[in-house]
């Protein structure tokens, strides 16, 4: 019996591992391109430490070394441009977390299954939607004759310019960009919801614990895992606070809050075709994000148990 | 990085294909007899030279801010940026066929693009580009080809005297590298001074007069926000359109306010010659204040467009055509903007260009432009380079003069004003609109033959024959006609009524420096003078500007421009 039951093991193991030689075959196309559109052009990164030059291309441009990146921490404004990305990128990271587990934790607490799919399903819908298309919709919603300062003058307010005004335009960005990002975001943890043992809640009702007191004592400690697993994804988008959204939104005059990495470099990269000053910043966010992500998963390893790697 | 690859792969394969294409040319000059031979030998060395087979070429394709729509209903709806009445034109006349490697709008969209080329290395064989600073990188990197024999050869005569009708200024200098002639400027007409347009059935709503003066044209901006100059009973019209740039490119800038900087004797965003003779940076100067100051003050009284900061070209326009703005500054040609057309079109707008506002002297102070506005390149190692002179041959000379049916196309063509000749480059002397108007009136006043005119006028003269004609019978004109008369019957005429002030730049150029400070030195100063502009910011914000904007930079460039053109 021992005998058949090691054979009957091996041969599933040698079935298996045909079966993983299938998988493999399948990922080769996608790492073909992975290979092709991401490790080759990494070389294209030596334009960073060279001057570089399209005609005599990258082998034969001069080296410079750190010039560029020395030439980037010298300019007027780059110490305003990375404060406004951080800043930012960080307030749309700590949103982009409370609001959509707030949501799932809601939605979830609705009872008729046709109404919560189909209010999932309209707040889903924004995330499809390019900027280019969002934002002529949150130019006109935020103009002076737009929704929001009609109400605000009904309500006795002064109308505000909120796209042309420092205070705002963040804010207002912030805010926008979780719009458009929660309903599909909330979907991770409506899935994490799901997985969430009735039997806890049935024992904490019989405890005595409210609707509030189950939510504050089972639904959020059972999400953490999620929640710090998610976050430590996205903390290697911090010097990403949105090229698409803000360069279709912004103007000279919140140049001072508004004005990221993305949107300065490509005034200088491409409109003045400083092709080696964008690659050098390029190369400087990627290298930040990469120590990151790898220090996240280290600190998401050591509190929850779990990393993604 | 994705993009870039994506690029460099295709400019691989094109450049295999470009290969193979030479390959099988030079096979065929070995197999060719000798008279083969001889044929295009001739055709390469005539200005309208035939060649015996079609040749093909790849460019990039220029098309007008005018969008395709204006082809819809007309009998080149189903027309192509490869087949087009323009193409079809070069293609029976010299047996040439272009294919277009892109296609995009004049201005940043086909600028772009070019960059986007230059970047993968891999250029059209023939193609236009807009900026000297691109044209200098070109001849840098030497991916562009000596036009020296090609020019010296084969330019006609209406060519090689319009670039000599700019004097000191011709634009051949310009192209001149180190004795060599690198690629065939395309002439900027002048265009004059900008005018104030205004909505003319609200000054007659109102009964205003023409304005003048600066405060007499706050006095209109004034009645046109608040006497509800539209007679809807609402408070729905807004002060003078303008940009969120403020200023620049002068004078082919619609919607940028420039004139009334120099109306307080401030000139923005140029370099100018001072007291000393040294170049110095107009935006700096002390007169900028006054001018902010004013800016300032309408901007607060809402007399100009208290959203101008948000708003896009588009947004502009369709303020306009949809009748809540009745103002704005812009050239000679602005009613071929689609903001004129359509508030023509559908709000029964008339407008009318008004010389203000004026500065001390009583006119507009204006700013002249240089005399080239944009290169034709051909790619370096084409084998046939002459063919980008043949085009400008045609289209400055050859199809001016023709009046068979073909022609004919092109003229039907100008006014729909969609397609440009494929390469986006005209050869004409200066005041060269100004002529055309007069030669235009001249048969409309029975004192010339309409055989007189060139294809490109007579386009015009049918055009403001039929807005005429609508007009005398009583009923609404085509909007492009319209445009047509209002630019070259009504605008053009205050140029020698009404002459302004010019004012030459010391320099229109991008220096060394500029190319990598220059983003930032912008920034700085637009986000002074926007925050001054709607009171976000004081006025001796100014001063802090100027300084830093010295110390950042500015002063290095000040003083290379300086260098340069002493050294001239």
């Amino acid at each position: 019996m021992g005998q058949n039951s090691k054979a009957a093991a091996r041969k599933s193991s040698g079935h298996a591992g045909k079966e993983k030689m299938m998988f493999h075959l399948m990922l080769l196309p996608g790492m073909i391109m992975l290979a092709i559109f991401v490790f080759v052009p990494l070389f294209g990164s030596i334009m960073a430490f060279e001057n570089y030059s399209p005609a005599k291309g990258i082998f034969g441009s001069k080296w410079v070394g750190l010039e560029n990146f020395k030439f980037i921490f010298s300019l007027p404004d780059s110490r305003q441009v990375f404060v406004n990305t951080l800043v930012i990128a960080f307030g749309k990271l700590v949103f982009n977390i409370i609001i959509p587990v707030l949501f799932a934790i809601l939605l979830n607490e609705i009872r008729v299954k046709v109404f919560k799919k189909t209010f999932q399903t309209v707040v889903y819908l924004p995330h499809f939607l390019s900027w280019v298309v969002l934002a002529t919709v949150v130019t006109n919603m935020f103009s002076l004759t737009g929704p929001i300062n009609s109400v605000i003058s009904a309500l006795g307010g002064d109308p505000i310019q909120f796209l042309a005004d420092n205070a705002w335009f963040r804010k207002v960005m912030v805010a926008t960009d979780v719009w458009k990002e929660f309903g599909y975001n909330s979907v991770v943890y409506l899935a994490a919801l799901t997985s969430i043992d009735l039997g806890l809640y049935e024992a904490a009702s019989i405890d005595g614990a409210n609707r509030f007191k189950q939510i504050l004592h089972i639904t959020l400690p059972s999400l953490l895992p999620t929640i710090v697993l998610m976050t430590a994804l996205n903390l290697g988008n911090i010097l990403n606070a949105g090229f698409d959204q803000i360069f279709n939104l912004y103007n000279p005059i919140v140049y001072q809050t508004g004005d990221i990495i993305d949107t300065y470099v490509y005034r200088i990269g491409m409109v003045e075709r400083q092709y080696s000053i964008g690659t050098a910043v390029g190369l400087f966010k990627s290298v930040i994000s990469f120590i990151l992500i790898m220090g996240a998963n280290k600190a998401a390893k050591k509190f929850t148990g779990s990393g993604i790697f | 990085m994705k993009k870039k690859v994506i690029s460099m792969t295709l400019a691989m394969l094109m450049l295999g294909t470009t290969i193979a294409g030479c390959g099988d040319s030079g096979d065929s000059t070995a197999n060719m007899t000798e008279e083969e031979k001889a044929a295009w030998e001739e055709a390469a060395n005539d200005p309208y030279g035939k060649y015996p087979e079609l040749v093909t070429y790849t460019t990039g394709y220029n098309l007008t801010a005018q969008g395709a729509d204006t082809l819809a209903g007309t009998a080149y709806e189903n027309d192509t940026p490869s087949d087009n009445a323009y193409t079809r034109y070069l293609k029976e006349l010299l047996n040439i066929q272009n294919e277009n490697e892109f296609e995009a709008q004049t201005g940043d969209d086909y600028n772009q693009k070019v960059s986007l080329a230059i970047a993968s290395q891999e250029i059209p064989d023939i193609m236009f580009v807009q900026d000297y600073s691109t044209l200098v990188e070109l001849v840098e990197s030497d991916l562009v080809e000596d036009l020296t024999d090609v020019y010296n050869n084969l330019a006609c005569d209406t060519v090689k005297q319009s670039y000599e009708s700019y004097g000191d200024n011709n634009p051949i200098n310009t192209v001149t590298f180190d004795g060599k002639i690198m690629a065939i400027p395309k002439t900027q007409l002048s265009d004059g001074q900008d005018f104030l347009w205004l909505r003319k059935d609200w000054l007659e709503n109102l009964n205003l007069e023409e304005p003048s003066t600066l405060d007499e044209m706050a006095e209109v901006l004034r009645a046109f926000v608040n006497n509800d100059p539209d007679g809807d009973g609402q408070a729905n019209t807004v002060g003078l359109a303008a940009l969120s740039s403020v200023y620049g490119d002068y004078p082919n800038n619609t919607f940028a306010v420039d004139n009334i900087f120099t109306a307080l004797g401030a000139y923005p965003n140029i370099w100018i010659t001072d007291d000393d003779g040294n170049a110095v940076y107009g935006s700096i100067q002390p007169e900028m204040k006054d001018a902010l100051q004013l800016m300032a003050d309408w901007y607060a009284e809402g007399l100009i467009d208290k959203e101008f900061t948000t708003r896009t070209n588009d947004d502009i326009v369709a303020l306009i055509s949809s009748g809540q703005c009745g103002a704005f500054i812009g050239p000679w040609w602005a009613p071929f903007n689609p903001a004129m057309t359509s508030s023509y079109a559908d709000d029964d707008a008339e407008w009318i260009n008004v010389s203000a506002p004026v500065g001390s002297e009583g006119a507009i102070n204006a700013i002249n432009t240089k005399s080239y506005g944009g290169f034709v390149v051909v790619r370096k190692g084409y084998e046939h380079p002459e063919i980008a002179m043949k085009i400008v041959n045609v289209n400055s000379e050859y199809a001016m003069q023709d009046t068979t049916d073909a022609a004919n196309e092109i003229r039907e063509n100008q006014s729909i004003a969609y397609f440009n000749w494929p390469l986006y480059c005209q050869v004409q002397p200066g005041n060269n609109a100004e002529i055309m108007t007069q030669n235009i009136e001249a048969v409309i006043n029975g004192e010339a033959e309409a055989s007189t005119l060139t294809t490109e006028e007579m386009g015009y003269y049918d055009s403001i024959v039929r807005f005429q004609e609508a007009e005398a019978a009583g009923q609404k004109a085509d909007s492009a006609d319209y445009s047509q008369y209002m630019s070259r019957m009504v605008a053009i005429h205050k140029f020698q009524e009404e002459p302004a002030n010019f004012l030459t730049p010391s320099y229109f150029e991008t220096t060394e420096t500029m190319a990598t400070k220059w983003a930032s030195l912008e920034k700085m100063e637009l986000q002074t003078v926007l925050q001054i502009i709607v009171g976000e910011a004081e006025m001796s914000s100014f001063d802090e500007f100027v300084e830093s904007w010295t110390s950042a930079g500015g002063q290095t460039i000040t003083d290379e421009i300086n260098e340069e053109l002493s050294s001239k």
